[in-house]
């Protein structure tokens, strides 16, 4: 009997760990990506500084100015650089030389492609066959692949003869023909006129309906057709990241600046401040630029000032309550300023 | 190990279909034929008498040594820093095995590339010359070329990922400096040079081990081919081996780092 019962507390023990090292596992597989204080330092440039982030699969937007660290984040969870401090995970698996994940991620880079006398078919197959896809198997998806990028009736043109948009098309077709799981482009509109920008949110739109998908982009309005959340990045700091839901949240605990241009600058900001409503006022030449959580307030009183002070009114100018307004203040506050 | 093959064989496709242009192979043709012309020169114009060696001595320069190290410095180095410096990398690099397969795929190119480029030359170069013992000379010739072009090529492969930017000019100047000077040093240095082993081999494929000078034999190592072959072999797996390393420890941003 006491065989029995020690047997049976050795099975629960065991039963325990398994189930424990079974959770660990779905754990951290069912989320995208981890990063824990990471960290990339180029000699003495911060590239990424101490981001903290766990996504789910899901369609992202990560949003930054030019040298934020969006591309830097991008090859971090690519594999191509290592984290200076902390640690990466894309699920659950470390990035750098992973070719288990490799075939996992979709990754269309930033740069041009400029291979002379290549055509995109031929480009195109042999980065899929690089997968492991016997030759048959390879063309297929490079051929489905250029045709879901709108690319069919050009493929096997050399490369070089095309314009901006469809090499950039082309870059498309080599990330998804091997049907990642992820696709992770690096600012997939650079350079395109309207109409190619069009198409192109359009393929990768339909992509992040039905995958992940992390899109960098320093252009707002590029990613909000796209992308249902959205990371915010500047000097290498995520600044904030959630739904777009969130982020209009957000939106709503920030002060928005509101500029007004009149004959009166001087007496304006005085009438303004005695409302008690503004985080900050300043004028700028004939403008008075006004930081308040309600905005809404300054127009119930404009009307009266405009009478009883003589303030002629030629232009108010608030931002609109998109993310646009909302990056610009998270920047200002990341880098200490007033709003 | 199927994926890596796949990759493998992809990339070296790729790299060959892109050869395969009016320019380069114009190049190529051109690179082949010159000694065929030096040797018509020396036939016509000099009163060298018909011995195998001077031939076999005049081929070992002009196509092992002069063609196969052009063929290489034109078509290893660019290849490898063309992928490394410009924008195609990390294309290759994000795939599995990318990193040395692009490598790999490359040297493999090289060499396939360059043995082509030396055999067809060492075949007119002997059309040209008419030696006695055309068809021993031409075997050996060919033996060399190929030896020459791994050897030299995974050197280069080395060179070039170590110094993707200057991967010509230091190419050249390890060739100058190991090759032409040190490998004629009779010093412990020359046992590591490409170009004793070719020498040795070409003396033993040539069948001259006796009857040579004892002052030249400084200039040759004397053991079996066999270990002339195994310290090429050699030579051509650490060197690939520490490049693979290399590309595989470095980290390459895209260049457009932000």
């Amino acid at each position: 009997m006491q065989d029995f019962r020690k047997q049976l507390k050795q099975f629960r023990s065991i039963l325990f760990l398994v189930t424990y090292f079974l959770y660990r596992l779905t754990a951290i597989d069912s989320f995208m990506i981890t990063l824990t204080s990471v960290t990339k330092l180029y000699g003495s440039v911060i590239g990424v500084n101490d981001i903290d982030v766990t996504l789910e699969p899901g369609s992202y937007g990560l949003l930054g100015p030019n040298g934020s660290g969006k591309s830097t984040l991008l090859n971090l969870l690519t594999g191509q650089l290592r984290p200076t401090l902390g640690r990466v995970r894309v699920y659950g698996m470390q990035p750098w030389n992973n070719s288990k994940l490799l075939m996992r991620i979709g990754f269309c880079p930033s740069s041009d492609i400029l291979i002379e006398g290549v055509s995109a078919r031929q480009w195109v197959r042999t980065l899929v066959r690089m997968h492991g896809y016997f030759p048959a198997e390879a063309h297929r998806r490079a051929d489905i692949a250029l045709e879901r990028v709108g690319l069919s009736s050009d493929m096997d043109r050399p490369m070089q003869t095309y314009s901006k948009g469809m090499r950039q098309r082309a870059k498309l077709a080599q990330a998804i023909a091997h049907d990642p799981e992820m696709l992770v482009l690096d600012e997939p509109f650079n350079g395109l006129d309207p109409v190619a920008r069009h198409d192109m949110a359009l393929v990768v739109g339909e992509w992040g309906r039905r995958k992940s998908l992390l899109v960098a982009s320093h252009m707002l309005h590029e990613l909000q057709t796209i992308c249902e959340s959205f990371l915010l990045i500047t000097g290498g700091r995520l600044l904030a990241w959630g739904k777009a839901a969130d982020i209009e949240q957000l939106l709503c605990d920030v002060p928005v600046e509101v500029s007004i241009s009149c004959n009166r600058p001087t007496r304006l900001a005085e009438l303004i401040v005695a409302t008690g409503q503004v985080h900050s006022v300043r004028i700028e030449e004939s403008t008075v630029v006004v930081g308040t959580l309600y905005p809404s307030l300054l127009a119930d009183f404009m009307p009266r000032w405009c009478v009883e002070e003589s303030i002629v009114i030629d232009q108010v100018r608030a931002p609109d309550q998109s993310l646009e307004g909302l990056f610009r203040l998270l920047v200002q506050q990341h880098r200490g300023e007033k709003y | 190990m199927k994926q890596f093959l796949e990759s493998l064989q992809a990339v070296i496709l790729f790299d060959i279909s892109r050869a395969v242009t009016t320019p380069r192979l114009l190049v190529a043709a051109i690179l082949a034929a010159v000694p065929a012309f030096i040797a018509l020169g020396v036939r016509f114009s000099t009163d060298i008498p018909a011995d195998t060696r001077v031939w076999a001595a005049l081929l070992y320069a002009l196509v092992p040594e002069a063609i196969c190290l052009l063929s290489l410095l034109l078509w290893m180095c660019p290849a490898i820093q063309s992928h490394l410096e410009s924008k195609t990398w990390v294309y290759l690099a994000i795939r599995p095995h990318g990193r040395r397969a692009m490598l790999l795929g490359a040297f493999a190119t090289a060499v396939v590339w360059t043995v082509a480029v030396g055999v067809a030359s060492a075949a007119m170069t002997i059309l040209a010359a008419q030696p006695p013992d055309a068809f021993r000379l031409f075997t050996v010739i060919c033996g060399l070329v190929i030896l020459s072009a791994v050897g030299r090529g995974a050197i280069f492969a080395l060179v070039s990922t170590i110094m993707p930017r200057r991967a010509m000019v230091l190419s050249v100047v390890y060739t100058l400096i190991f090759e032409f000077l040190a490998g004629f040093l009779p010093a412990i240095v020359n046992q590591f040079t490409v170009a004793l082993r070719l020498r040795s081999l070409l003396v033993q494929g040539m069948g001259w081990k006796t009857s040579m000078l004892r002052e030249l034999k400084l200039f040759f190592d004397p053991e079996p081919a066999w270990i002339q072959i195994g310290a090429i072999l050699t030579i051509t797996i650490v060197s690939l081996t520490a490049a693979v390393i290399v590309l595989e420890l470095r980290q390459f941003g895209t260049p457009d780092e932000t």
